[in-house]
């Protein structure tokens, strides 16, 4: 069980995330959603172990805490291959290393791309590589900041099958963050909305996407609903 | 083209006391550049990755440094030195010795101010990405490092270049010798006075073809490691 307390998180004494209480129930898929600004990443960070509070506690079982995979929004790719850049996520012990990075890349469409190297990847390439890169680490709690926000309409779709198959292999934990509220209804379980770094919603993904009373929230989700005809289909 | 002739005749002529001059130049500049960037390069990744309670402070000693100029290091190892100075007893000042330590005095800071802004432009961008994969400290450090890789090499070219043009210091503790700490610097500087303008530029000359070559020689050892960039 994941749990954050009373966090809060300043820069230069403004506040840009502030949860008083959070939990994530173990095998569950959480999307998280949110205007641009509203603290999606820095609480991922703040999961992963990559930032810490300014104020609380977050709580993550020994267990899952080694066995973090978070993919930053800005994944960096290092200028060695797109082979090695995967095959550095894995123990060096690890057998068949090269053989699971490989799969790994074949999964998202990388194959063909084994031997280029990191730097001359383009955008959206460089994603679905460090997809890869983090997937392979075969975590049990997943933090992904964005997985898709650079990929293609076909890329995509091998991204999130991808993942689905990880996560019905595996039953781990996954907590996303997303523009895309159609893929938050594909994969979510449910649905945590920030604005201001603020928790606005918190539920299953339907009671959140359609039925959610709150005003700001309403008025987020509206743009979606008049977009929804043109995006879905 | 008089200046060429005469700077040909000077490289490959009877007398061999240009030869000698570039060598004294060579051993210094290659000396000194290698003690101050193993020295400085380390130093300076080391504070461009880390963050710690007076980094800035270091930092901006460091950037006063590399702005020292020659003439007060030359002094201060001229004090250092001399007869009655701390290290007198050894007898090295109007060395070559002396030269190198004046040299390294003033191109570690640059190592160090160089190799650390190019770490801490670089290390941000990767930092999230490394954590992430739960990467260890050794091997963030090393994949840093060669990420960096290309733009570190040029702190040696860049100190190179400071060591070899470099005339202040070098006259003050080296003494300008004839066939012991004489340098092609020094050497022009001394012709000018003569008023052998001529000589003086061929002089000038070669000095701007063996920065040249070794530049270039340098480049392709770059390329034949790295690539081509
Ligand atoms: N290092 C920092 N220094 C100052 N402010 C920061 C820093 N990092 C984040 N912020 C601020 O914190 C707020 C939340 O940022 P965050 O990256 O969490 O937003 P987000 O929800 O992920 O947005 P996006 O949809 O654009 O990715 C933003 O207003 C941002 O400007
Ligand atoms: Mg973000």
């Amino acid at each position: 069980m994941v749990r954050l307390e009373n966090v809060k998180k300043n820069y230069a004494s403004r506040c840009v995330l502030d949860i008083p209480q959070l939990q994530l129930t173990p095998g569950r898929r959480y999307a998280l959603i949110g205007p641009n600004g509203s603290g999606k990443s820095t609480l991922l960070r703040l999961l992963a172990g990559t930032l810490l509070p300014d104020e609380g506690s977050i709580h993550i079982p020994d267990v899952c805490r080694q066995s973090v995979g978070y993919l930053p929004q800005k994944p960096y790719a290092y200028g060695f291959s797109v082979l090695k850049n995967v095959c550095i996520a894995l123990s060096k012990n690890q057998s068949s290393a090269d053989e699971r990075a490989k799969r790994a890349l074949d999964e998202v469409g990388m194959a063909s791309l084994l031997h280029a190297r990191g730097g001359t990847l383009s955008g959206g390439e460089a994603q679905r590589m460090a997809f890869a890169r983090m997937l392979v680490q075969e975590r049990s709690l997943l933090l992904l900041d964005e997985p898709t926000s650079a990929t293609d309409i076909a890329g995509t779709q091998l991204v999130e099958e991808a993942l689905l198959r990880y996560y019905k292999k595996t039953g781990c934990t996954l907590l996303f963050a997303t523009h895309a509220l159609a893929q938050a209804e594909r994969l979510a379980d449910e649905i945590i909305l920030l604005d201001h770094g603020r928790i606005l919603e918190f539920g299953p993904t339907a009671e959140v996407l359609y039925q959610s009373e709150n005003e700001q929230a309403r008025a987020f989700l509206n743009f979606w609903q008049l977009e929804k005809p043109i995006t879905s289909n | 083209m008089e200046v060429i002739r005469e700077a040909f005749l000077l490289l490959f002529g009877e007398n061999g006391e240009l030869r000698q001059i570039i060598g004294v130049t060579l051993q210094m500049s290659f000396t000194s550049t290698i003690i101050s960037t193993c020295i400085g390069i380390p130093l300076g990744v080391f504070i461009g990755m880390r963050q710690f309670r007076g980094k800035r402070l270091i930092l901006r000693f460091t950037h006063t440094l590399m702005g020292l100029p020659p003439v007060v290091a030359g002094l201060l190892v001229f004090f250092l030195l001399s007869r009655s100075g701390p290290l007198g007893q050894y007898r090295l000042l109007y060395s070559v010795t002396a030269m190198v330590v004046a040299q390294v005095l003033l191109i570690t800071p640059i190592a160090v101010g160089l190799s650390s802004s190019i770490v801490s432009a670089q290390a941000p961008l990767m930092r999230e990405t490394a954590l992430g994969m739960g990467l260890s400290k050794g091997r963030q450090l090393l994949y840093t490092l060669y990420e960096c890789r290309r733009q570190l090499f040029s702190v040696l070219f860049t100190g190179f270049g400071r060591a070899i043009s470099e005339v202040g210091a070098a006259q003050l503790v080296g003494g300008n010798v004839q066939y012991k700490t004489r340098v092609m610097t020094t050497a022009i500087v001394l012709e000018t006075n003569k008023g052998n303008f001529g000589l003086a530029v061929a002089l000038g000359v070669i000095l701007l073809i063996i920065a040249f070559v070794v530049t270039s020689v340098a480049q392709r050892l770059q390329e034949g490691l790295y690539g081509k960039a």
